[in-house]
């Protein structure tokens, strides 16, 4: 189920919300977790009922290696190693994983590589596995670590399934998400956090469906439909996309968030500006906050401590296996290891760059950023190296600018340089590209200039104007609804 | 303030925008789909639910005669014509798949008058990247939730143009189906005339360079289109539809982008597989093969000089690709074998189909120089090819 469907607004969330708070009231604490449970399976299993199946069994699994590992002792020494659980566990995870969402790939890139002709599996990649996996992992490390000692397989099956976060994120630990559940506040209805629910839920809608949504024909149509491309077609393709997943996936943890607050749940922040970032140590410090956590926790140190002796050089080679693995974590395709490495890379160079104490301007910082985080964001929309290579070259190649017809008249003397008038924006919009322009003004005053959806929630104060900006908000993005689309971090 | 108050304020005036809204766009009704018909406003942004609204009207008129094909039917060809038995509807579709217009086929047959069919097959209908150019295009046909469209900012906006009396740059359509023959004049003003519009996009257009795939697949799903257009065939030959498939009097310059992006061989292959085809179903069921006539041949009506003057109109071509209402009247007559241009369109058969391309290929040379074409025209044709 959508988050931005009908049938979630109107019927699966009011009912989720009432029932849950009605068992809570009737102090049938037991039987609103388990509703909370249910409800979030419903959730999960409205798409396909056959993914269903994968998680209750991914969570069954790693729900008795934990408590294993938690009820672990020196009795069972003799048996088998703590540590051997832990190995049993994370192959468990990755395996299904790797069989799910990368056997196709390997099976494909092998037979390219050797001229085999092995078939592939050809299976669905099932929903969310990315996500609840992740998840499971860390909980199986803190558990395997002493840090967690959930024993309770109602509640461990809330923290993997808690529907606001369970598709797409944000990627949550047990220690920042069960206490939550287990506060004898928090079941009982308030009324603040169902207005600031509310509040963030409609920021988020009116992202994805009004904004996100928007940018979506143009860099659609720019990458997977138009086979070539001018200079400025180029930049406004691979621009829209860039705002296109910032806002989709901005806007999907927003309504998380607000959904996870109408059950007094606090979702931590995923996103914090990241395009106001003036480096890359920056921007992964801003954008999927909770993916540059777990990598750091998870991959990262455990890369680092292998090391014998830790030097800056060794540090970098951690770094770009992580980001290498970030990159296929997104996906199954040469494409997603491009956009991982050209990130390892970026961090590598801001890290030497660092070293080096020269002071570098910060709108030259700022400028440099986000320009390669949105050149590399091409390889990781683009479906195929020709679709990336298309748009990368028109975006340099300086012989091929048209510029719009009704400027020919005033800059006609631009001809003479090779500059064209016409068709600038011909194949990406029909309408001459006026709403292109304008909404990427708006965009980048939104992203720029104004206070991002969190910034907005902590500072929210409860007066008239911002009653009505719900509402207007909210309005727009149910009328909006009707242009249903995925969100892009669901095929991840 | 309370929280709670705030909570009934934002769902009681949501709620009540929501309603309003529905209830005004329901009063205008832009897309036709109601029939409340206020102020008998002209609906100039039907182009935007084209899909929906000809999929009700064909219910609701329920034709015996239908004309199927893409953006070039739906301009050309006028279904008052008296080719057209009563009541008749330009079900053609801009940017339509062969799979869409055998959906549209079927919903027309199964409104049970249907008699006559003119399908006027383009190439690119069997080579669409997309095999539906809207999601949900099957819903469309069975009782389909019309009022949904109420709650949608679409809508809304194109209440309010419709209220304006904008049609900037969407396509105005006639009761009966057809595209407004002055909205393209207007459209090529805009482009600069007929030489720059040509220039701009419409005749040799990189961007269609994908249209011109050989393997008949829908790139999106990778589906074949050939098996579509069959059932179109074999649905006709089963239901005693009388089906006349006919190739487009495009300009000879299409002719020519067509051969610089796949090539001019390539196109005539899919001529004879198509008419291999209805020629194999026409055997199976043991009738004579539909009538298909070629109108994509060399022809002074084909190659009209293209005016450099940007306020002069052609007489028959709106750009290479469609042609005017004007030269759909007159392939109209010669369907109905009432016309003065005897030596325009060839009717194609499994005997003639080789020696019909054989022929076109030697008048090519006598229309146009299609080397000097491509030098004069280089600028035409994008230059990273």
């Amino acid at each position: 189920m959508l988050f931005n469907s009908y049938e979630f607004i109107f019927i699966f969330l009011p009912i989720s919300f009432f029932v849950y708070f009605y068992l809570n009231k009737k102090r049938l604490t037991t039987a609103s977790k388990g509703w909370l449970v249910f409800t979030s399976l419903f959730f999960y299993s409205w798409w396909n009922v056959l993914y269903l199946p994968l998680i209750l069994i991914s969570i069954l699994f790693n729900y008795i290696i934990t408590n294993t590992m938690i009820e672990y002792d020196e009795s069972k020494k003799k048996y088998f190693s703590k540590k051997a659980l832990l190995q049993i566990g994370l192959v468990f995870n990755i395996g299904l994983l790797v069989y799910f969402k990368y056997m196709d790939f390997f099976i494909s890139n092998i037979n390219s590589l050797i001229d085999t002709d092995m078939e592939l599996l050809q299976l669905a990649l099932p929903l969310a596995i990315s996500f609840f996996t992740l998840q499971q992992i860390a909980f199986l490390v803190d558990s395997y670590e002493g840090l967690v000692k959930e024993k309770n397989f109602l509640d461990y099956t809330i923290f993997v399934t808690f529907f606001p976060q369970l598709i797409a994120g944000p990627i949550v630990h047990h220690k920042e998400m069960m206490p939550q559940f287990a506060s004898a506040k928090n079941k009982v209805m308030n009324y603040k956090n169902i207005t600031l629910g509310l509040f963030i839920f409609s920021i988020g809608l009116f992202k994805k469906v009004v904004i996100a949504d928007t940018f979506a024909i143009w860099a659609t149509t720019g990458f997977d439909v138009v086979t070539t491309l001018n200079f400025f077609e180029a930049w406004a393709t691979s621009l829209s996309y860039t705002f296109q997943l910032y806002f989709d996936f901005s806007g999907y943890t927003d309504m998380a968030i607000g959904a996870a607050l109408l059950f007094n749940i606090k979702l931590p922040i995923n996103f914090n500006s990241p395009y106001k970032a003036t480096s890359m140590i920056d921007f992964w410090q801003r954008w999927h906050m909770t993916l540059s956590s777990f990598i750091t926790i998870y991959i990262y140190t455990p890369i680092v401590k292998s090391f014998n002796k830790l030097t800056l050089h060794k540090a970098m080679l951690a770094t770009f296996i992580t980001f290498f693995i970030a990159g296929l974590w997104h996906g199954a395709s040469w494409m997603f290891i491009i956009f991982g490495s050209l990130h390892g890379l970026g961090l590598i160079t801001n890290q030497y760059w660092k070293k080096t104490k020269i002071k570098m301007n910060r709108l030259l910082a700022w400028f440099i950023t986000f320009n390669f985080v949105n050149i590399t964001f091409v390889f990781f929309r683009a479906k195929e190296w020709d679709d990336a290579i298309k748009v990368l070259s028109a975006m340099i190649r300086v012989d091929n600018i048209y510029l719009p017809r009704p400027l020919e008249d005033k800059l006609f003397m631009l001809k003479d340089y090779g500059i064209n008038f016409g068709k600038w924006m011909a194949d990406i919009t029909p309408d001459g590209g006026e709403l292109l322009v304008y909404s990427f003004i708006a965009s980048f005053v939104i992203i720029f200039l104004c206070k991002n959806s969190i910034e907005m929630l902590n500072n929210f104060k409860l007066n008239y104007p911002n009653i009505l900006f719900i509402t207007v908000i909210l309005f727009f993005g149910i009328l909006s609804l009707n242009r249903i689309s995925e969100f892009l971090y669901f095929g991840f | 303030m309370t929280h709670k108050k705030s909570i009934i304020i934002i769902f009681l005036s949501t709620l009540l925008m929501l309603c309003c809204t529905a209830f005004f766009n329901y009063i205008i009704d832009p897309y036709n789909l109601y029939g409340t018909n206020f102020h008998s406003l002209k609906k100039g942004r039907i182009a935007n639910k084209t899909r929906i609204m000809k999929a009700l009207r064909v219910s609701d008129l329920k034709p015996t005669s239908i004309i199927l094909g893409t953006s070039k039917a739906e301009v050309g060809y006028d279904p008052n014509h008296q080719y057209f038995t009563k009541p008749s509807y330009n079900l053609a579709l801009v940017g339509s798949s062969i799979y869409e217009n055998k959906l549209n086929f079927i919903n027309a047959l199964k409104q049970g008058n249907l008699q006559k069919v003119l399908l006027v097959v383009d190439m690119s209908m069997f080579t669409s990247p997309k095999q539906t150019a809207v999601g949900g295009l099957e819903s469309y046909f069975d009782n389909p939730n019309i009022y949904k469209y109420l709650f949608s900012i679409g809508m809304l906006k194109d209440s309010i143009l419709t209220i304006m009396g904008t049609t900037n740059q969407y396509r105005p359509y006639l009761i009966n189906g057809q595209v407004e023959q002055n909205f393209h004049w207007k459209y090529i003003l805009e482009q600069g005339g007929y030489l720059a519009n040509i220039k701009n996009r419409l005749s040799i257009d990189p961007n269609q360079e994908s249209m011109y795939i050989t393997n008949y697949t829908y790139k999106n799903t990778g589906k074949k289109s050939f098996p579509d257009f069959e059932e179109i065939v074999r649905l006709s030959y089963e239901n005693n539809i009388e089906l006349d498939i006919v190739f487009g009097p495009s300009h000879i310059r299409q002719w020519e982008a067509l051969d610089y992006y796949l090539s001019y061989e390539k196109w005539t292959e899919w001529k004879k597989d198509i008419v291999i085809s209805v020629n194999n179903i026409a055997k199976q069921h043991k009738q004579n093969q539909f009538r298909i006539m070629d109108f994509s041949v060399y022809h002074p009506l084909t190659a009209e000089r293209v005016p450099a003057d940007k306020n002069t109109q052609m007489k028959y071509h709106w750009e290479s690709s469609h042609y005017k209402n004007e030269l759909g009247l007159i392939v109209l007559d010669i369907l109905m074998g009432n016309s003065k241009y005897k030596d325009f369109g060839v009717e194609l058969n499994l005997e003639n189909i080789d020696e019909h391309i054989k022929n076109q290929a030697s008048f090519r040379s006598k229309f146009i120089d299609t080397v000097q074409y491509k030098k004069n025209f280089k600028e035409y044709l994008f230059n990273n090819k």
